[in-house]
């Protein structure tokens, strides 16, 4: 709780930073306060398992150990946003306002308890996200981002709530434990499994996994590279702790719909989402659609809850954040310095730019999963949980479309390697070569320790 | 310790040589080379002294997921140790005769892949075998992407990838499967497990898709022929030397002991199948007019001799398939050099471009032809001693695989001495300039041609190294 304070109110300083032209100031503020609520929910000075508002937040195992990623990611977010965005721009202070709290609704949304909180999560999350994704004003391509994010975000808070009212109706609850204790008592009602299946879809669209995918790749297309950034690594995080702690006090209810559901999305979400990457040509539609799949493969872990579920997920989502924060940042290096969006405009990258090829190859392989990179782990214990579950129908479409992933990670980074062609230097600062060997760094040191890293996540 | 330092020394050999100067690259390459041999070799002599596997490391590693750190040599895998140190070595020589675009890239990468080749075979823990397993596919993959010769290498390196990547990957489903129903990862806790014979077939099917793939075995071959003839000679070397090994290795220490009711009811399915592998690559190498493709197609033909021996399933069966893969190794480095020799004088791998060279070098011509008998199996030469044990075992086993397996040894006996009469023999029609090897290549050839005659005369060595290893899996 104090860490959600500490971060909004940050929040409101970067916005009055911007006003007393303090603009420099802003920036180094924030990831001090990220890392102090870092070190607070590491430490659990906060963390436990307290309850506040009335038991409508409540910091348990599963909301520090996603909150402690939301944060971490944050921080990186935050490196790129300091590259990505140039000083003399307007109204950066606010843009920093308002990624934070966003990142501020994601914990909030991981600890929710009650399902008002849920939803009160879920706009702080989403409505910077709308303003942001428009952000570039000048820029069609964005507006058109932000408008789309907005409607159709807009149409799935109001399902969200739908969701909600139905749940409500059917046991005169909105704790989430008291409704759990209620469906003991009462038995199932059909108003909560249309509820709770409405709540879920509204979670879906936030993960974009089909059905609710298709707002993705134009938005990342057109968004900022921030906040395409942004909404692949922080809000997935969000969304799927929001998903998994809500799974976690329902999937004993109506398993059987639970399991086939998430089955379904799962699987359909890994076909679409690499079948149809194989045919994009521009890098953030691209990732886009992989972001689809990825989390389609993250979803096997919820189709069977249990006490390792929701560590698996979240080693995966925290390595697949990382290099897509550092893929993401690499291409905007790129593409405002050259104007290159497309993958074979990528090609020879190595040639003159060695930490940039290297950086952006360490990304791709960790998404292909090769080890010792975090993404090989992070598939593996994705992979383990659906055998250990014994459904091994499922581990074994996943690897099998998991390689026309690969197929597809590789296709860029065979353009990188190209000798024939070439990309001009670019000027990168020292800073920015540090940021992007310590990406690396983590990407490794995640992969090669991943007991150490869930046992940081006291999960 | 010794057996860590396989792994260490080549991967920190890769790095310096990326830090250090364009020109000093080769020179630490081979110097590293050299270590790795002898330290192999030493590793191979404390064997003998003990008879006792070598020690390596035993550290835990992800202890929730049960995954160890564990190295360990067998005689079987310093076996295969000495078949990855001594091709690597033999690899590097033959860099030395050409000039690579970025060398310290280059280098580097070819040690990287020896470092993780050398892992696969000493690793005893299931997950970390499937990790150095998948690493050697990074290096492969640069190396043929930045060094290959084809017009199209990105799709040739890409079909290549995916092929194996898909293969290990179903494997890893299998290991993730068997380490949940041993409660552990480590060989000794997998093997000897009682499994029923259902789930059994679906490992063993997961592990041979893997293992054929990369092998390769007829149908999963045809990653194989661009692979081989668009890579560099030295990285060629590596890939049929080396790479192929590595599943052939895996077959005999994974699935035959830990499936062993699915071998013994399947396997004399794949062994025929390899045997007609066999018989196939036999004739698409009398079909092809390049001088590489051919002999690609003869290492295909020689690897899935190797698989149809493994699966025979009984003591004499596995020792002649090791025995075969120590001579298969040697025998198809000097087949690649041969040929990477022929392609530095004229430019070309075409087989019509060449014709009477023996007047030009005529050392050449002896040399070549000692490789030449030991890969159609000449007596005297080492290829005898492997064909005859592996043909023995067969006998006894399947005669259907049999005859498959002897036809083909006609016709490669023929196709092998009809190239060389194209090639050597016969009057000079070449517009190339052909001057007689010296100095590296005439070592290095000498080197293998020795090898090969003094396997042919005195190889009970290789037996008795891997005596035990094979025993262990048959008598637990």
């Amino acid at each position: 709780m104090n860490a959600i304070i500490l971060l909004a109110v940050v929040g409101v300083f970067s916005m009055f930073c911007g006003l007393f032209r303090l603009k420099t100031l802003a920036l180094p503020i924030i990831l001090l306060a990220l890392g102090t609520s870092l070190f607070l929910f590491e430490y659990g000075l906060i963390g436990d398992f307290s309850q506040y508002i009335n038991n409508m937040l409540r910091f348990d195992t599963l909301s520090g150990s996603f909150s402690i990623v939301i944060v971490f990611t944050a921080i990186f977010l935050f490196i790129m946003s300091r590259y990505y965005y140039s000083e003399k721009i307007e109204h950066l202070t606010d843009i920093y306002a308002l990624l934070l709290f966003s990142v501020t609704g994601g914990i909030i949304l991981v600890s929710f308890q009650n399902l008002v909180m849920l939803f009160l999560g879920t706009e702080i999350l989403s409505i910077p996200l709308y303003i942001l994704a428009a952000s570039n004003r000048r820029n069609l391509e964005s507006n058109e981002a932000g408008l789309k994010y907005f409607l159709t975000g807009a149409f799935f808070t109001s399902i969200l709530l739908l969701g909600i009212t139905l749940i409500y109706g059917a046991y005169g609850s909105f704790d989430i434990e008291q409704i759990v204790s209620h469906i003991q008592t009462q038995g199932n009602s059909p108003l909560f499994l249309l509820g709770a299946i409405l709540v879920l879809c509204s979670m879906i669209f936030k993960l974009s996994a089909v059905p609710f995918h298709y707002w993705a790749p134009d938005v990342y297309e057109g968004a900022p590279t921030v906040l395409t950034a942004h909404v692949s690594t922080v809000v997935k995080i969000a969304a799927m702790g929001a998903l998994l702690k809500f799974m976690s006090f329902i999937s004993n209810y109506e398993s059987t719909v639970w399991v086939n559901l998430f089955m379904v999305v799962s699987i359909i979400s890994m076909a679409y989402g690499y079948i149809v990457s194989v045919v994009q040509s521009n890098f953030k539609r691209l990732l886009a659609y992989s972001g689809i799949a990825n989390v389609g493969f993250v979803i096997i872990g919820v189709i069977i809850i249990n006490e390792n579920s929701s560590a698996y997920i979240l080693y995966n989502l925290m390595s697949y954040s990382i290099a897509a924060i550092l893929s993401f940042s690499i291409y905007s290096t790129i593409k405002t310095q050259t104007g290159i969006d497309n993958i074979e405009g990528f090609a020879g990258l190595i040639n003159n730019n060695k930490l940039l090829a290297i950086g952006f190859l360490t990304a791709l392989l960790s998404f292909a999963g090769i080890p010792p990179l975090s993404g090989f782990f992070g598939k593996y214990f994705i992979i383990s949980h659906a055998v250990f579950s014994e459904y091994y129908q499922i581990a074994v479409i996943a690897v099998v479309l998991s390689v026309i992933g690969a197929y597809n990670y590789l296709k860029i980074s065979a353009a990188i390697v190209k000798n024939n062609e070439d990309i001009p230097t670019l000027n990168l600062s020292t800073p920015y070569k540090l940021y992007i060997i310590l990406s690396m760094l983590v990407i490794v040191l995640i992969g090669i320790f991943p007991d150490q890293v869930l046992g940081l996540l006291k999960i | 310790m010794g057996v860590l330092l396989t792994i260490l020394i080549p991967l920190l050999s890769a790095i310096i040589v990326l830090t250090a100067a364009k020109n000093s690259s080769q020179k630490v390459a081979v110097l590293s080379a050299v270590v790795s041999v002898v330290l192999t070799g030493v590793l191979t002599a404390t064997y003998f002294a003990s008879l006792m596997p070598v020690e390596g490391v035993n550290w835990t590693w992800v202890e929730s997921m049960g995954i160890r750190f564990h190295l360990e040599a067998d005689g079987a895998s310093l076996l295969l140790l000495l078949i990855s140190n001594v091709v690597t070595l033999i690899s590097l020589y033959v860099s030395l005769g050409d000039k690579y675009r970025n060398p310290q890239n280059y280098y580097a990468l070819i040690l990287a892949m020896q470092g993780f080749m050398n892992g696969v075979f000493v690793a005893q823990d299931l997950v970390l075998y499937y990790i150095f397993w998948e690493l050697v596919l990074v290096p492969a993959y640069f190396l043929l992407l930045g060094w290959g010769k084809h017009d199209q290498i990105r799709k040739v390196t890409l079909k290549f990838f995916l092929y194996t990547f898909l293969g290990s990957l179903l494997m890893l489903v299998a290991i993730i499967w068997l380490g949940n129903h041993s409660g552990g990862f480590g060989l000794d806790m997998v093997s000897g497990k009682t499994i029923s014979s259902d789930i059994q077939f679906y490992i063993f099917a997961a592990f041979m898709i893997a293992y054929t793939i990369k092998t390769p075995v007829f149908p999963f071959h045809s990653w194989m022929a661009d692979t081989y003839t668009s890579a560099p000679a030295p990285v060629t070397i590596l890939f049929s030397g080396v790479m192929s090994k590595m599943a052939l290795y895996s077959i005999f220490r994974f699935v035959l002991p830990i499936v062993p009711d699915a071998v013994e009811t399947y396997g004399v399915l794949v062994m025929q199948l390899a045997a007609f592998s066999v018989l196939y690559a036999s004739l698409m190498a009398m079909a092809q007019k390049d001088i590489k493709k051919i002999f690609a197609y003869v290492s295909m033909a020689h690897v899935s001799l190797i698989v149809a021996a493994l699966m025979i399933n009984n003591v004499e069966g596995v020792q002649g398939a090791l025995m075969f893969m120590a001579v298969h190794a040697i025998v198809t480095s000097g087949l690649f050099f041969t040929s990477h020799i022929l392609y530095r004088s004229n430019g070309t791998h075409d087989i019509d471009a060449f014709g009477g060279i023996r007047q030009h070098m005529p050392v050449f011509a002896g040399l070549f032809m000692v490789v030449l008998f030991a890969s159609i199996g000449l007596p005297l030469t080492n290829g005898f001693i492997g064909e005859f044990m592996i043909l023995t075992a067969l006998f006894k086993a399947n005669v259907l695989a049999l005859v498959l397996a002897s036809l083909s040894i006609v016709l490669g006996a023929v196709y092998m001495l009809l190239t060389y009469r194209k090639i050597m023999l016969g009057p000079d029609n070449t517009s190339g300039k052909f001057v007689d090897i010296q100095h590296n290549d005439k070592f290095l050839f000498l080197s293998i041609a020795f090898v090969i005659i003094f396997m042919g005369i005195y190889s009970t060595w290789i037996t008795q190294l891997c005596d035990q290893a094979v025993l262990n899996i048959f008598q637990p």
